[in-house]
C-alpha cells in the first residue's frame, strides 16, 4: 500500500515535471525567439541610424525625427532586454555584453546629437555661403574681379570637402581664406559683408573637423554593431546550454515517467493475478457453499441455483424408507455410509443411461436427480430406478472396536416426482403422499392436490368422531386355526367403523388419519374394552392389534395393566400382537411393556415378520410368544423357492427358540398346504375364515 | 554587407522623394480613459502645495497654446521661475524636454514641476494622501486602474496619457503637406525662404524643432550667461556654451514671448534676431514678411480631448 502511494505521488511528481518541462520548453522557445527578434530589431535601427546620419550629411537639410526615432527605438528594445529577457542567471553573459553595448551606445548617441549640432551649423553656413557671393555682386556695381574669383574658388572647395569628406582640400581652403583675410573694403557695407562672409567661412573651417570627427566615429569607429553582434553569438551561446539543460530535464522526466509507467503496469499485473487468485478461491468457496459435504453431491441450495436453469424440468426426489432405523441401529456414522454409497448409486445409475442429470442431496435423506423433460419416460426411468436400488445389496464396513465387518444391507426407497414449480415444494407433497399411501412412487398431478386429501382426511376424521360418540367402533373377528387339529385357537380382533349410513371402514382407511387425531387413544380403548367384554365369558382366546403409538401412550398402557390386573382370567387368554414394522421411536418403552405385560399373564405376538423391517435381534429381546409371518410372504409361498427358504429359515428358527408361528393370507389349498408342510404351527387367512361380526362358535 | 544596406537605403530614400518637415498626424494612440483622469489631475490644483497652482497655471492650453505668455514662469506663491515657459502642445513629437534636454522621457519631466519648489512644491506622498482622501478620484482610479489605494506612478501615468493626447493638427501649413492648396504665394515664399536661409536645417521634423540641440550665435556671439539653460550646464564641454534644445516652431505666432529668457516679444523680432545671430545678417523687411507669414500657417487645431470644451 506504501508503495502505491509512492508510486501515485511519484505519477503526480513526473506529470508535475512533464506539465513543467513543457512549460519551460515553450517559455523558452518563445523568449528566445523574442530576444534574437528584439537584437535583430536593435541591429536593423543601428544600420537605419547610420544611414540617417549619413543622409543628413549627405543633404542640405534633414529630419533629425527620423534618427531620433530609431534612437528611441533600441534605448525601448534595451531596456526590455535588461529588464526581462536577460534577466534571469543563464544569461549573465549576455546581459554583461548588453551592459556593454549600452555604453557603447550612449556614446555614439552623443555623438550623433553633436554631429547634429556641428552638421547644421555647416550646413546652415554651406547653405548661406553662396547666398552671399550672389550679395556681393548684387551688392557692388563694379565687382573685384579677384575678390570674385576667390570666393568662387573657396566656395567650390568648400562643396568640394563637403561632399568629398576629404581633409587634403583642406589645407587649400585655408590658404584662400588667408588671401580672403587680407581684403578690406572702405565701404562700411561691404566691410561688413566681408566680415560675415570670413565668420560663416570661419564656422565651417571650425566645424568641418569636428563634423568629420564625429562622422568618423559614428559610421566606422564606434564598436557598438561589434557588440551587438557579440551579443548575438553570446545569447545563441547561453540558449544552447539552456537547452541543453531542458532537452536533459526532458529526457529524465520521459525516463522516470516510463518507469512509473512501467511500475504501474507491473502492479496492475499482479492485481489482476491476485484478483484471479481471490476470483478461484471465491469460487471454492461457493462450491462449498453449495456443495454437501458428506456426499459430496451439490446440496439443497446448489438445487435452488441450478433449478433456474431447466425449461422444462423434472425433479425425483428419493428418500430412503425408514432410514432412521438405519442410523438407531447401527449408528449415525454408519447411516452417512448408507447415504454416500446411495448418492453415488442414484449418480452411476444416471451416467451409465446417459442420461444428463444432476443428483443433490436434498436433505437428511432426500435425494434430488434433476433432469430436463422426458416426461414420456418418467415411469419407466423412475421405477427401473428404484427397483435397482432395491436389488442391490449395499455393502457397508461397520468398526466394531478393533475389527472392521462387512455388513450388507438392502434399503427401500419411494420417490416423488414433479415437473411443476415450486419443484421441490410439490416433489416433497407426493413424496408424503406416496409415504402414507406406502405406494413406490407416484407423479405430481392436481388432481393430487393436497386440498382434495385434507378435505378427505377430515371427512374421514368427522366420521372417526361420528363413530367414538355413538358407538360407531366395532369388532370384527378373524378366526385362527391350529394346523394340527384344525381346530379354532384363537380370534383375532379387528377394528372397523361405521358411518352415519352404516358404511363401514376398514383400518387401512382411517388409522393413519386417526393416528394423527386426537381420537386413536379412545379407538385403542374401545378395542381393548370391547374385546375383553366379548370374551370375558368364554373360554376361547383373543389376539389384540396395537401399535408402537399405543405403547408409547402412557394412558393406554396404564389403562391395558388396570384391565389385565383386573382380569387375570381373562388376561391369560389375550396375546398382544406387536406391528414391528412400522416406526418405533422407543424400543426401551417396548421391552417394559412386553415385560409387565406378560407378567401379567397376556401373550405377545410380533405380527408381519419378514416385511422387511423384522430384525432378529430385537425378536430374541422381545421374547414373544408368537411369530405372525408376513402375509406378502405366506401369499407367494407355493410359487416362489427363495420365499420357502426364507419363511422355513424363520419357522426353524422361531422352534428352536419355543416361539410358535402363525400364517397370515392363506388365502386358497395350494397356500395351506405349503403352510401345513412347513411345519408352521396356526393358520388364518380367508381361505379358513373370513373377518366377521359374529365369533366363537367352535 | 553593412555598405549594401546603407546604400540600398540611400537609394531608397532618393527615389521617394524628400520633404524635412512632417505634418502632424490627425490620429496618435493613447489611453483615453487614463488621458481623462489626466486631464482633471491637469487643471486640478489639489497637485499643489499651495491648492493654486495646476498644470495649467503655467501651461494654458485653450487661450495661450499651452504656454502662459510670461518671460519667465510663475509658479507656487508666485515665486519667479527661471526660464520662458515651452508649450504641453505636440510634446509627444520632440526627443528631449527642457530648454537643455535634460528630461528623455514625458515621464521625468512631470516631476520637476511637481516637486519644483517654484512650481508645484509638493511631494509625492502629499499628492497620494490628497487623492486618496479625494472620494471622486479614488472612484475613477478605481474604475481605470482597478486599485483601491491611488499610488503617485499612477497620477503621473495619467498625465502623461493627456500630454501625449495634446497634439494640433490639420494646420494650413500640414494640409499644405498633404497636397491640399491651401497657402498664399506669400506663405509659399515664405517656406521656401525658410529652407534657402538654412533655418530648416535646425527646425526640421514634425515639430520643426525639438529633436536636436543647437547653438545660437553661430556667426555673431550671443552673450552667455552660466545661468542660462544651455548643454553646457549638462555636459560641461566649452563647444555646449548657447547649445539648446531647437524650440519647435508649431503654434509659434502664440507661444510669445520667445526665447529661453522669455526677452522677446514678438515674433518678427525673434526671427530676425536669429537671422542676426546665425547668418550674420538682418533681414530685409520683405524676407521677414515672408518667413512670418509662413510661421503664422503653424497653427493647428485644439486637440480632439478638448474639443467642445474650449468655450467653457
Amino acid at each position: 500500500m506504501k508503495k502505491l502511494y509512492f508510486v501515485i505521488a511519484l505519477a503526480i511528481f513526473v506529470t508535475f515535471g512533464l506539465v513543467l518541462f513543457n512549460h519551460l520548453n515553450k517559455d523558452f522557445l518563445e523568449k528566445s525567439a523574442e530576444t534574437l527578434d528584439i537584437i535583430k530589431d536593435i541591429e536593423k535601427n543601428e544600420y537605419k541610424i547610420e544611414s540617417d546620419v549619413l543622409k543628413s550629411s549627405f543633404y542640405l537639410y534633414y529630419n533629425y525625427d527620423e534618427i531620433y526615432k530609431s534612437v528611441s527605438q533600441i534605448e525601448k528594445n534595451i531596456k526590455r532586454l535588461k529588464e526581462r529577457h536577460l534577466s534571469d542567471i543563464t544569461h549573465k553573459q549576455s546581459k554583461k555584453v548588453l551592459e556593454e553595448y549600452e555604453r557603447e551606445f550612449k556614446k555614439k548617441v552623443d555623438a550623433i546629437h553633436q554631429f547634429e549640432t556641428v552638421n547644421s551649423l555647416i550646413k546652415n553656413s554651406q547653405i548661406y555661403i553662396p547666398t552671399l557671393s550672389l550679395k556681393y555682386i548684387q551688392m557692388v556695381e563694379k565687382p573685384d574681379v579677384e575678390y570674385f574669383l576667390l570666393l568662387n574658388r573657396i566656395i567650390s572647395s568648400l562643396f568640394l570637402i563637403k561632399n568629398s569628406q576629404d581633409k587634403t582640400f583642406l589645407n587649400e581652403l585655408y590658404q584662400d581664406i588667408q588671401r580672403l583675410k587680407k581684403f578690406s573694403f572702405k565701404d562700411e557695407k561691404l566691410q561688413q559683408f566681408h566680415n560675415i562672409l570670413l565668420s560663416h567661412l570661419n564656422v565651417f573651417v571650425k566645424s568641418f573637423p569636428i563634423y568629420y570627427e564625429k562622422l568618423e566615429y559614428i559610421l566606422e569607429k564606434n564598436r557598438d554593431i561589434q557588440i551587438i553582434n557579440r551579443l548575438k553569438e553570446t545569447f545563441i551561446m547561453e540558449t544552447d546550454r539552456e537547452m541543453k539543460v531542458i532537452s536533459a530535464i526532458s529526457i529524465g522526466s520521459t525516463a522516470l515517467f516510463l518507469v512509473v509507467l512501467g511500475y504501474l503496469a507491473s502492479l496492475l499485473i499482479k492485481l489482476e493475478y491476485t484478483n484471479n487468485l481471490l476470483k478461484r478461491l471465491q469460487k471454492n468457496l461457493e462450491m462449498k457453499v453449495i456443495t454437501d459435504e458428506l456426499t459430496g453431491l451439490p446440496n439443497r441450495k446448489a438445487f435452488f441455483l441450478r433449478e433456474r436453469n431447466y425449461k422444462e424440468p423434472t425433479l425425483v426426489l428419493i428418500n430412503i424408507d425408514n432410514f432412521k432405523h438405519i442410523n438407531d441401529l447401527y449408528g449415525s456414522e454408519f447411516g452417512d455410509q448408507v447415504l454416500v454409497k446411495l448418492g453415488s448409486f442414484i449418480k452411476s445409475y444416471f451416467d451409465k443411461k446417459g442420461i444428463k442429470a444432476e443428483v443433490f442431496r436434498l436433505g437428511a435423506d432426500d435425494f434430488g436427480v434433476l433432469y430436463e423433460n422426458m416426461r414420456d419416460k418418467t415411469a419407466q426411468i423412475v421405477e427401473e430406478l428404484i427397483n435397482e436400488i432395491e436389488n442391490h445389496t449395499f455393502v457397508i464396513k461397520l468398526r466394531e472396536g478393533s475389527r472392521e465387518i462387512d455388513v450388507e444391507l438392502t434399503i427401500n426407497v419411494s420417490a416423488g416426482v414433479s415437473y411443476e414449480k415450486p419443484l421441490l415444494e410439490k416433489a416433497d407433497m407426493v413424496l408424503k403422499y406416496v409415504k402414507k399411501r406406502r405406494e413406490k412412487y407416484m407423479i405430481y398431478s392436481s388432481d393430487l392436490d393436497l386440498t382434495k386429501l385434507i378435505e378427505e382426511n377430515l371427512r374421514i376424521l368427522r366420521i372417526i368422531k361420528y363413530a367414538i360418540n355413538n358407538n360407531g367402533v366395532d369388532l370384527y373377528y378373524q378366526p385362527i386355526f391350529d394346523n394340527r387339529t384344525g381346530e379354532i385357537v384363537k380370534y383375532e380382533c379387528l377394528v372397523r367403523i361405521r358411518d352415519r349410513e352404516g358404511n363401514v371402514l376398514s383400518p387401512s382407511t382411517f388409522m393413519p388419519i386417526a393416528k394423527e387425531s386426537k381420537y386413536y387413544g379412545a379407538i385403542t380403548r374401545t378395542v381393548i374394552e370391547k374385546s375383553f367384554a366379548r370374551f370375558r365369558d368364554t373360554d376361547m382366546d383373543f389376539s389384540i392389534n396395537l401399535s408402537s403409538e399405543d405403547i408409547a401412550d402412557r394412558e393406554i398402557v396404564n389403562y391395558i395393566y388396570q384391565v389385565l390386573e383386573k382380569e387375570p382370567e381373562v388376561a391369560r387368554r389375550v396375546t398382544f400382537e406387536i406391528l414391528e414394522s412400522e416406526s418405533i421411536e422407543n424400543y426401551e418403552q417396548i421391552y417394559s411393556f412386553v415385560k409387565n405385560v406378560k407378567k401379567l399373564g397376556a401373550k405377545i405376538a410380533i405380527d408381519d415378520f419378514g416385511s422387511g423391517y423384522s430384525n432378529y435381534s430385537h425378536i430374541v429381546n422381545l421374547e414373544p410368544d408368537y411369530i405372525k409371518i408376513d402375509g406378502s410372504l405366506i401369499k407367494q409361498l407355493p410359487y416362489d423357492l427363495y420365499v420357502q427358504v426364507i419363511v422355513s429359515t424363520i419357522v426353524d428358527f422361531s422352534h428352536k427358540l419355543g416361539i410358535r408361528t402363525v400364517a397370515e393370507y392363506v388365502h386358497n389349498e395350494d397356500v395351506f398346504a405349503m403352510v401345513k408342510s412347513l411345519d408352521i404351527d396356526y393358520s388364518q387367512g380367508y381361505y379358513l375364515g373370513k373377518p366377521s361380526k359374529q365369533c366363537c362358535i367352535r | 554587407m553593412v555598405i549594401t544596406y546603407l546604400i540600398v537605403l540611400l537609394l531608397a530614400s532618393f527615389s521617394i522623394g524628400y520633404e524635412a518637415v512632417q505634418p502632424i498626424p490627425e490620429r496618435v494612440p493613447y489611453d483615453r480613459e487614463k488621458a481623462e483622469i489626466g486631464k482633471l489631475l491637469y487643471h486640478d490644483p489639489i497637485l499643489a502645495k499651495d491648492r493654486r497652482t495646476s498644470c495649467a497655471y503655467c501651461h494654458d492650453l485653450y487661450q495661450k497654446c499651452g504656454t502662459d505668455h510670461r518671460p519667465i514662469a510663475k509658479g507656487f506663491g508666485d515665486r519667479k521661475g527661471k526660464v520662458n515657459t515651452p508649450t504641453v502642445y505636440n510634446v509627444r513629437f520632440n526627443f528631449r524636454f527642457f530648454w537643455d534636454g535634460r528630461a528623455k522621457t514625458l515621464r521625468e519631466q512631470i516631476l520637476e514641476p511637481i516637486r519644483g519648489f517654484s512650481e508645484m512644491n509638493i511631494t509625492q506622498e502629499e499628492i497620494e494622501e490628497r487623492l486618496n482622501k479625494h472620494d471622486y478620484y479614488k472612484k475613477l482610479f478605481k474604475k481605470v486602474y482597478g486599485t483601491d489605494r491611488i499610488t503617485f506612478d499612477m497620477v503621473v501615468d495619467a498625465i502623461v496619457e493627456f500630454e501625449k493626447a495634446l497634439i494640433t493638427p490639420n494646420s494650413r501649413f500640414d494640409r499644405y503637406l498633404r497636397g491640399e492648396e491651401v497657402l498664399s504665394e506669400k506663405e509659399k515664399e515664405g517656406y521656401k525662404l525658410f529652407k534657402k536661409l538654412g533655418c530648416i536645417s535646425c527646425h526640421n521634423g514634425i515639430n520643426l524643432g525639438g529633436n536636436s540641440f543647437q547653438k545660437i550665435g553661430l556667426v555673431k556671439p550671443y552673450p552667455w550667461h552660466p545661468s542660462n539653460p544651455d548643454r553646457y550646464r549638462i555636459t560641461g564641454r566649452e563647444f555646449d556654451k548657447n547649445v539648446y534644445r531647437v524650440p519647435p516652431l508649431r503654434n509659434i505666432d502664440c507661444t510669445h514671448p520667445y526665447f529661453h529668457d522669455g526677452s522677446v516679444k514678438t515674433l518678427e523680432n525673434a526671427v530676425q534676431l536669429m537671422a542676426y545671430y546665425n547668418l550674420g545678417f538682418m533681414l530685409e523687411e520683405e524676407e521677414l514678411e515672408l518667413l512670418v507669414a509662413f510661421l503664422k500657417t503653424l497653427r493647428g487645431e485644439l486637440p480632439e480631448i478638448l474639443k467642445g470644451e474650449g468655450e467653457r
